[in-house]
Parts: structure tokens; sequence; C-alpha cells
């Protein structure tokens, strides 16, 4: 049993140098590195402080930490920032709007707060399967999160779609609770890292059905079964599960940035080697900025390296 | 049993519920079984930390649960009074730990302060137009980072329009038959109810935590006012 106290601060109402928008690994950062080169940072958040990282049950690839569960590390990171002076509001964006300089952020209330930078750190959210049917069952056993709603499938037969790192771990984590975990993957192996395969081959309860797509899920009120495509040779089965969850992908989290910024095809930020977008005084990090590699120790990165850049060209 | 709240929280909790104008109470309705006993001692731990939250107990069975209108059969169940000592439909089943730990010290607060409700004056208004019994229950669990809130726009709602409104969280887990009577599978999980004849008729629900316009909109159409 553990008690979160986070997602109750309230930011002072002083002007800020700069706003971050989202407070996951990037976001904090950022945050860290603007206040140590002298800035205000406001950091808005609309879930949660650590962001996506909280949904992770143990991080293992962060230098210096061989082991540490998500919403461990998602606590310590926001103290961090908090204790050299990152205040936090806990709303979400809706819009930006841009007058010469001045950078507008309205919230849902539609407070307007303004600075001269923002820092997009918005994140992604999980990606749809695109399967037939596969919104009228959400909450009726279709989940794209497993430490929000595994403990539904207690004893169950599931089914997880996906094959890699989020796939993969979450699989793991699921066999604990269901009777078993049957992994679909359009591929014949996994994309997942390596350490994550060995442990997920090891699992009894995890069975695999390869090259294989679920194109429709069943059920009269609730998930019953899944329709199952093979890639390969075109047959289609029809499989029994309690439940299914997605982890294939993400989609950025860019609406409230509408024209402003320019996108890449998928909706990922396009930015700079200094994380700058196309409009001056706006940056992007972490998962939303297009990229190769999206990892805590990426998104860090990229929140430094935007923060220090903003200190040197807007603030010198 | 060992203290729930380690040293390194519970400095936290007293240095938040600094900011607590008036007293809170805090009712707890015990059954047998250790989710009450649990409840009971992280609200006596919170009430160690300030002098401003005061816990009374009762067993289930005690006549006092029928004043709140709460079911026998589910247990713990909690009910928060205002600094004035009114009811304002705030509750709690099950025990508010995890995220809804968060939940439950913004309530104290609100409370604190005569039931502050930050909605925007707009949808206080649109809220105070409720004219019949609603419910709402909102299904959490503890490992859930969307469901504080879905938690706090429900306990919002009830404090805007006390007379009207009661709002629940379920933590989901120990409550597994009122979670399958809802067909709850994925949180957090809102269901709105409007008394008909003496019984609760579900007229909405949605899934997932929705920013404050969306959710006002949801709920004033399950209660079928414009």
């Amino acid at each position: 049993m553990f008690f979160d106290i986070s997602g109750i601060s309230k930011r002072s109402n002083q002007q800020y140098d700069i706003i971050i928008i989202g407070g996951g690994p990037a976001g904090i950062s950022a945050a860290i590195y603007a206040a140590q080169g002298g800035l205000k940072p406001l950091l808005i958040e609309k879930t949660i402080e650590g962001g996506q990282m909280n949904l992770t049950q143990s991080i293992e690839n962060y230098p210096g930490i061989v082991s540490i569960d998500g919403s461990i590390l998602s606590k310590d990171m926001a103290a961090h920032a908090r204790a050299f002076g990152t205040e936090f509001e806990f709303s979400q964006v809706k819009e930006i709007l841009l007058e010469g300089d001045t950078k507008t952020v309205i919230l849902e209330s539609k407070e307007k707060i303004t600075a001269k930078v923002i820092i997009v750190a918005s994140g992604a959210t999980p990606r749809f399967l695109g399967a037939k049917n596969e919104q009228n069952y959400i909450s009726k056993g279709v989940s794209y999160c497993a430490s929000c709603d595994g403990h539904f499938f207690k004893h169950k037969k599931i089914a997880v779609v996906g094959g890699g790192n989020t796939a993969v771990q979450e699989s793991i984590f699921l066999s604990k609770i269901a009777h078993e975990v049957v992994l679909i993957h359009r591929r014949d192996k996994l994309r997942a890292d390596k350490i994550y395969q060995d442990r997920i081959f090891k699992i009894s309860n995890i069975r695999y059905i390869w090259d294989s797509q679920v194109v429709e899920i069943n059920g009269s009120t609730n998930v019953e079964s899944l329709t199952i495509k093979n890639l390969k040779d075109q047959s289609i089965i029809l499989e029994k599960f309690d439940g299914v969850f997605i982890f294939v992908g993400a989609t950025p989290s860019t609406t409230f940035l509408k024209e402003t910024v320019k996108l890449d095809q998928e909706g990922y930020i396009i930015t700079d080697e200094n994380m700058e977008s196309s409009v001056s005084g706006i940056y992007a990090v972490g998962d939303v900025r297009h990229k190769e590699l999206r990892q805590i120790v990426t998104a860090v990165a990229d929140g430094a390296i935007a923060a220090a850049d903003a200190v040197r060209k807007y603030f010198a | 049993m060992d203290r729930l709240l380690d040293k390194k929280t519970s400095e936290q909790v007293g240095e938040l519920l600094n900011k607590m104008t008036g007293k809170v109470e805090i009712i707890v309705f015990k059954g047998n079984n250790e989710f009450s006993v649990v409840t009971e001692q992280l609200f006596t731990e919170i009430s160690q930390i300030t002098d401003k939250v005061k816990v009374i107990s009762y067993d289930i069975t005690s006549p006092v649960s029928d004043e709140f209108e709460i079911d026998r059969t589910l247990t713990p169940a909690s009910v928060m009074l205002d600094s004035q000592g009114n009811d304002r439909g705030v509750r709690f089943y099950g025990i508010p730990s995890g995220h809804e730990f968060s939940t439950l010290l913004q309530d104290i607060l609100a409370m604190s302060k005569n039931g502050e409700v930050e909605f925007s004056q707009k949808n206080i208004d649109r809220i105070k137009t409720i004219d019949k019994k609603v419910r709402i229950r909102v299904f959490v669990t503890p490992t859930c980072p969307y469901c504080p809130k879905a938690v706090i726009s429900a306990h919002q709602t009830a404090m805007a329009n006390s007379e009207m409104v009661v709002a629940e969280m379920f933590e989901a887990n120990e409550f597994s038959n009122e979670s399958q009577k809802y067909n709850v599978s994925s949180v957090p999980h809102t269901i709105i109810e409007v008394k008909e004849n003496d019984d609760w008729v579900k007229t909405g629900e949605f899934i997932g935590a929705y920013p404050e316009d969306n959710y006002i909109s949801e709920l004033m159409q399950a209660i079928d006012i414009k």
C-alpha cells in the first residue's frame, strides 16, 4: 500500500520566464535546468507528475539506478524540480497564442499565463489498435493501462497485443494476475529489448500467436473473443478471451498546438538539434518530438538541451 | 498494525494540511473486515498530524449509518463533514490509498473551507440547477494515476449542490461485487444515477478523467438537464 500526495500543489501566480507543458521526465528535466540557469519555470501537468513513467513497474535502463518503480522515480524527479524552485500547475493546456515575442498559454479554466519561452513536453497517449469494434469495448474488456485495470482480470485469460518493450513488460506484469496471457504480435519475433525477451520466454503462462493481427473484437456486452488473422496465410481464427490489453505505440499529444509548429507526418514535433521547433521560443522535448529512441534517458537529455539553449538564447 | 504513513509522508501531509482554514470531521462506518481497520487507522493517523481533522467511527450496524444513507453491505464507508459540520455529499467506499490519498487530502482542504469548489462560476451555476437526487459513483484502483481527477470532479459536484448530489469513490478491488454489478473493467469509471421512486436508476456513465467543461456536459446530459 502506498500514499501519494502529488497533484495537489498550486502555483503562486507570479510572472514566469518559461512555461513547460507536460510533467514527464522531459519536462521535469527542462524545469531543473531552467531553474538552475536562473529562470522561473512553471510546469503544467494534466494528470500526474512523472507522466507515463508512473505506469511502468520497473525501470531498469536509467543509468545509476539498477531498478526502480516508475512511480517512485516520478516522485523523486518532481521533488528534485521543486527543490530548485519549479512550480507545478495541475491543469490541461487548451491552446497557445503567439503575439510577437510573448507566448500565451490558455488553460482549461480559460486562465491565461504568459512567458517568453514555451517548452512542449506533452508526450504521447496510447495508440488505438484499429480493430473492428475496439471503441465499443473500451472499459468492457479493452484496456490500455495494465497497472490501472490489470486487477479486473484476476485468474482470467487475456490477450496482449504488441511486441515492443511496453507490450512485453506489461505481459510479464499481467502474467502474475491472469491465469493465462496470450501475446499477439504481427511479426514472427518481438521488437522488445533482449533483456525483456529473455524474461518473458521463461514465463510458463504466456503463450504467443505470431504473424497475426487482431481484426475484430467480439462479445455480447463485454469482450468474449477476438478474431485473429494470420498475416502469412490469411487464415482466420476465433479465440475466447476475457480481455485484451493493447500496447501498439503512441500518438503524440499535440492538439493544443493547432497550426503553430511544424509536425512530421505522424504528428510529432520537428525540432533542430537544440530542440527548438519551427517557431522561435517554442521547444519540444521527449516523446512528443520527432526522433528515433523514446526513452526516459533520451527524454531527460532533450529537456536539458532545450532549457540550456533557451537560457542562453532568450535570457542572456 | 504498523503505521501506514511513514515519517516523510506524515511531514508532507502536515505541511499541506497547514492550509486548512476550518475543521473537518470524518465519520467511518466499519464492517467486520480488514479494510475497515486500515481505513480507520489511516484517518486516525491524519488526525494525529493535525488537530483540525477529527475522526469518529461507528460500526455499520449503528443507526447513524441510516442518517447518511449508507448501505449496510458496503464497508468501510466514510463520510466527510465540512467546517460547519454539514454533510456535503462526499463519500469514500474503501481505503483512499495510493493515488486516491491525494484526493482525500484535496477534499479535506476544500471541506475545511466550507466546501470550496474550484469549478468555474458558469459550471457551478449549472450544477446548482440540478433539481433531482443524483448519485455519482466513481470506480477507481489505487494504482490508477488518472483516477483522482475523476473522483475530485465528482466530489466537487457534490460540494456545489449538496442538497441534490452525493458523490462516492469506490475502490474497485475492495468492492468487486459492486464493480461486477456496474460492469467495471477500466478505471476511472463514473456512473451517474438519478433517484426515481426511491430507486437509483443509472442514467449515464463514462470512462476516463474529463476536463472540467466536458465533465459537466456529460453529467448534465446524463441527468437530462440542458
